[in-house]
């Protein structure tokens, strides 16, 4: 799956968690841009990825991303 | 020695000129020779103690994998519950038994330990660096909590700085000034009526027991983000930006928001190191996932304060706060945008309601047990409300004066931080005169004798 499909599906996920359909993620995108992004959306956001991709994040993943194009990469960089 | 003492005064003096007159790429040694200097004031032996805690932090930091961080965590956590936690009584033996601003480099340890391992950024090879980072004198004693990467860029910053920028050092004199201000003249004076309140509560009536509350928590701000503005001042004075501590709390619309601009780097560093990870590992529990890594990390922040019961209790009530708003607040803000009168309502309400939680949570910090909160709640509800013969230590037209200084204190806060209001303070007439009325204010009306700073015991 290349960035630009996981990009497609990751914005389905963030429309769902939000339940916003206006949002539309790029790879500059932080919490800071959507509005209710806090602790409770932001762990939703981690598990519904981790479910639709199939993959398991750790910690260590987690805490050095700085926006959805590094998510986008650790996806990409998880997969199967 | 404490920021608002004579020999600070003099040593800052020392230090800036030296400091101003030296090569720049000496300047961030010359800082660690002002900070170990300043760490020795307190006790050459603690110094010595934190001389070997930098050199094992250095040499573990980033190797040996998982084993290597648990073991030299496992050290820094026991160096903080032996000096703070043991029982060491009370008094100056307490003091001369506690190494000086412990929680501060614990936190500051325990970051760059984690950031390394998750590879956040690389281990510091210079070991003086790192030891400066962990005493740096203006953050040892309360903080901020800088990060580690962010502190070695503004060594980096001032080194290659030919010299440092006039605009920087007289910036970092007028928050001093100001952080000043916010101590002696309404942290102290505020304290007169509280120590007399919460000394002997049963000697008061309700109403004096009402403004004692209200007075300890506008003292703690007071005092703590005076204690923090010297602070940043003071580094700022040699070229180091720190990161801020407070961004008006009291007008946060909920807890959440709260604890996000007030202690911003102790909220912050339980975030990224406390609640993320716990976070992490439960988060397939759903709600509940999110209600444990929120209750951890506020009895975190509960227990930090100290290990008596009632620290413990305040540790609670901010879990109960923190996660009933936590799940109630998407719904809360749905309900709002139904109607923009209710949303104009809720933001003025909402507010007032947050700043009341903060006020009776707060009495938890200030009185010595579970217990004697409990007497502070009891007389708040029972004997009379007359105001004339309150015996607070303080005239009303004194208490009338600091309430109206916290009033100025609150407009250069908020006019600070306002885009729209920032223009008030471009006129140099507008500018030096609230300078010279600091200072008059200091120099007429300041608890001059040093007291403590509370959280300098933390």
């Amino acid at each position: 799956m290349n960035a630009d499909q996981i990009r497609t599906q990751l914005n389905l996920i963030f429309r769902d968690v939000f339940d916003d359909d206006s949002i539309q993620v790029h790879d500059q995108m932080t919490a800071r841009d959507v509005d209710n992004w806090d602790s409770l959306t932001h762990i939703n956001l981690i598990v519904a990825s981790e479910k639709k991709f199939g993959v398991s994040f750790s910690t260590k993943d987690i805490v050095r991303l700085k926006n959805v194009g590094d998510f986008i990469q650790l996806i990409q960089k998880s997969l199967p | 020695m404490l920021f608002n003492s004579i020999e600070f005064l003099l040593f800052f003096l020392a230090a800036a000129l030296t400091y101003f007159v030296i090569p720049g790429a000496a300047r961030g040694r010359w800082l660690l020779f002002l900070s170990c200097l300043f760490y020795a004031f307190w006790s050459v032996w603690f110094l010595i103690w934190l001389v070997v805690l930098t050199g094992l932090v250095y040499a573990a930091a980033g190797k040996g994998g998982k084993k290597a961080l648990m073991f030299i965590l496992s050290v820094i956590l026991l160096n903080l519950i032996f000096f703070k936690y043991a029982p060491h009584g009370e008094g100056l033996w307490s003091r001369v038994l506690m190494p000086l601003g412990i929680s501060y480099y614990t936190f500051k340890m325990i970051s760059y330990v984690l950031d390394v391992y998750w590879e956040k950024m690389k281990a510091q090879r210079d070991f003086w660096k790192l030891a400066l980072y962990f005493s740096f004198f203006p953050q040892i004693l309360c903080g901020p909590i800088q990060r580690s990467d962010d502190f070695f860029a503004e060594i980096q910053k001032v080194e290659s700085q030919p010299s440092l920028p006039e605009e920087t050092v007289t910036s970092g004199l007028k928050l001093m000034l100001f952080g000043f201000f916010k101590k002696l003249v309404i942290a102290d004076t505020l304290a007169i009526p509280v120590n007399q309140v919460f000394g002997h509560p049963a000697d008061f009536n309700a109403a004096a027991v009402w403004i004692a509350v209200y007075c300890f928590t506008l003292q703690l701000f007071a005092d703590f983000s005076g204690l923090t503005d010297i602070a940043i001042g003071v580094a700022r004075v040699f070229g180091i930006q720190s990161p801020p501590n407070f961004n008006r709390p009291f007008y946060a619309p909920n807890i959440q928001e709260f604890w996000r601009r007030w202690h911003m780097t102790l909220t912050s560093w339980i975030l990224d190191y406390v609640f993320k990870p716990l976070q992490m590992a439960t988060r397939y529990w759903g709600r509940m996932g999110l209600v444990v890594s929120l209750c951890a990390s506020m009895m975190a922040i509960g227990i930090w304060h100290g290990a008596t019961t009632n620290f413990i209790v305040f540790g609670v009530i901010q879990s109960i706060y923190m996660s009933v708003s936590a799940i109630t607040l998407p719904w809360r803000n749905k309900i709002a945008k139904k109607s923009v009168r209710l949303g104009r309502v809720r933001s003025f309400v909402t507010p007032m309601i947050t700043f009341h939680l903060v006020v009776f949570s707060f009495v938890f910090i200030r009185a010595r047990s579970a217990e004697q909160a409990a007497e502070i709640f009891r007389r708040m509800f029972q004997g009379d409300w007359s105001f004339w013969q309150l015996g607070l230590g303080i005239s009303q037209a004194h208490l009338m004066m600091v309430i109206l200084f916290i009033v100025l204190m609150e407009l250069v806060h908020w006019t600070q931080a306002s885009p729209a209001w920032r223009g008030l303070w471009r006129p140099r007439v507008v500018r030096y005169s609230v300078y010279y009325a600091a200072l008059l204010s200091i120099v007429c009306f300041g608890q001059l004798l040093p007291k403590d700073f509370i959280y300098f015991k933390f």
